[in-house]
C-alpha cells in the first residue's frame, strides 16, 4: 500500500514514541532485571518498527531536511511526555522525565534522522 | 539369533561387520538392525483444555519431550502451548516452556536444528513459573491450553504489578497506528494482548475461551476468524479498540499505591 510522505512520518513517529517511552520505563524498573530485560525486548521491537517506516522516508541514506526534524522532534516530545506524565501524576514509581530530551536525540541519531 | 555389533563409519555407507564364524545370518537374508538401547516406556502427556489433537502432532510433541529430556539432565516440566495445539497443521511457531534450573540455552538451537520450525523456547525455574502465574496474564493464557509432560500443579494466586502489566499493555499500543501493515494474526494477537490484561486487572481467570469470548463481545465479531483473516471494519475496531486501549490502561493506574514516591 502506497503511503504519502506525511503519513509515513506520522507511522514513524509513533512507533518511535513507543520505544522511547519503552527505554525510559526500562531505566524505571531499576533492580528488577527482568522487567527492564522485557521493556528492552519491547523496544527492540518498536524501534525496528520504526526504522521500517524511516526507511521509506526520502533522504533514506542521508538526515532530513531540517524543516522534517523540527516537526519530528517536536512531535515525539509531545508523544513521549504525554505518556510519561500519564504514568508520573497517578505515582508511577522512579519515572526520570528529564530523560526526554536525551532519549529522543539519541534516538533520533540511530535511525539518521539528525 | 542376535547379534551385538558396533556400526563403523564408512566412506559412501556406514557398515556393521559381522564375525564370519556364526551360526545364522546367511548371505543374502534380510535381518532387522535395532538400537541396543533399551527403549524407555513412554509416558503419556497431559492434556489441558486441548480439545483435539491429531496423531503427528502428539508424534512431534513426544519427539520434543525425548529431545529435551536427552539433553536435560534435571527438570521439573515441559510443557507445549500456542498455536501448535489449534486444530488443522497451520501454526506460526512451537511455544515450549521448559522449568528446569540447569543452563541449557543450547536447546534453542538443537531444538530448530532437529524440527527445522520456528522455536519459542523459555526456561524458568519454578518459582519464576509460580511468580509469573500470579502475576503476569500471559503466563495464565499461556497454561490454560497446554500438553505438559508431568502433571502441573500450582494454586493460582493473583497479584496485581501495574509495571508488569503496563508494558504488556504498551505493547498493543501501537495497533490503531499499524493497521494497515499488520496481518490478521498480529492484530489477533494483539487485541488477545489487551484484552487478557483488562480481564487479569478485573480479577477474572484467563482462559483462551474466556479471551476469545471476550474479544467477540467486545468487538461485536460473529466470530474470532473475523480478526485473524484480516476481515475487520477499520473505522468501528480503532473506535472500540481506542476506547479499551483507554479504560485498561486507566485501570491499571489505579492499582498504583497511593503511597508510592517519585525519584
Amino acid at each position: 500500500m502506497v503511503q504519502n510522505r506525511n503519513k509515513l512520518i506520522d507511522f514513524f513517529v509513533g512507533n518511535l514514541s513507543n520505544a522511547i517511552v519503552h527505554t525510559i520505563l526500562e531505566k524505571a524498573a531499576g533492580d528488577n532485571a527482568l522487567l527492564a530485560k522485557s521493556y528492552q525486548k519491547e523496544s527492540i521491537n518498536s524501534r525496528n518498527t520504526a526504522l521500517h517506516y524511516r526507511n521509506m522516508i526520502n533522504p533514506i541514506y542521508t538526515y532530513l531536511p531540517d524543516r522534517d526534524i523540527d516537526f519530528i522532534k517536536k512531535c515525539l516530545t509531545q508523544k513521549v511526555t504525554s505518556e510519561l506524565k500519564s504514568r508520573f501524576f497517578k505515582k508511577y514509581e522512579h519515572i526520570d522525565l528529564t530523560l526526554i530530551k536525551s532519549s529522543i536525540d539519541k534516538a533520533l541519531q540511530d535511525m539518521k534522522v539528525i | 539369533m542376535e547379534l551385538i555389533a558396533k556400526v563403523s563409519k564408512g566412506s559412501v555407507m556406514d557398515q556393521i561387520y559381522l564375525p564370519k564364524k556364526r551360526a545364522g545370518f546367511p548371505i543374502g537374508k534380510h535381518v532387522l538392525v535395532s538400537s541396543l538401547e533399551s527403549k524407555k516406556t513412554t509416558e503419556k502427556p497431559y492434556f489441558y483444555h486441548v480439545k483435539q489433537l491429531s496423531p503427528i502432532k502428539i508424534r512431534i510433541i513426544e519427539e520434543i519431550f525425548a529431545l529435551i529430556d536427552s539433553h536435560v539432565e534435571k527438570y521439573d516440566n515441559i510443557i507445549i502451548t500456542g498455536s501448535f495445539l489449534d486444530q488443522g497443521f497451520i501454526f506460526n511457531d512451537l511455544d515450549i516452556l521448559l522449568i528446569t534450573e540447569e543452563k541449557v540455552s543450547f536447546l534453542q538451537k538443537i531444538l530448530e536444528d532437529t524440527f527445522r520450525v520456528k522455536i519459542q523456547l523459555l526456561i524458568l525455574d519454578y518459582k519464576s513459573l509460580l511468580v509469573g502465574l500470579s502475576t503476569d496474564p500471559l503466563y495464565q493464557s499461556m497454561l490454560s491450553q497446554c500438553v505438559a509432560k508431568k502433571r502441573i500443579i500450582y494454586k493460582q494466586k493473583h497479584t496485581v504489578i501495574y509495571q508488569i502489566l503496563d508494558l504488556h499493555l504498551l505493547k498493543s499500543q501501537t495497533l490503531p497506528l499499524n493497521f494497515d501493515f499488520l496481518n490478521g494474526n498480529e492484530k489477533y494477537y494483539l487485541t488477545r494482548n489487551m484484552i487478557s490484561i483488562l480481564l487479569f486487572v478485573q480479577g477474572k481467570k484467563i482462559t483462551k475461551e474466556r479471551l476469545n469470548t471476550a474479544i467477540k463481545k467486545i468487538f461485536h465479531l460473529k466470530d474470532i476468524d473475523v480478526i485473524k483473516k484480516n476481515m475487520l471494519d477499520k473505522a468501528s475496531f480503532i473506535k472500540t479498540y481506542k476506547h479499551i486501549y483507554d479504560q485498561t490502561f486507566a485501570l491499571i493506574m489505579s492499582t498504583i499505591p497511593h503511597g508510592t514516591k517519585q525519584k
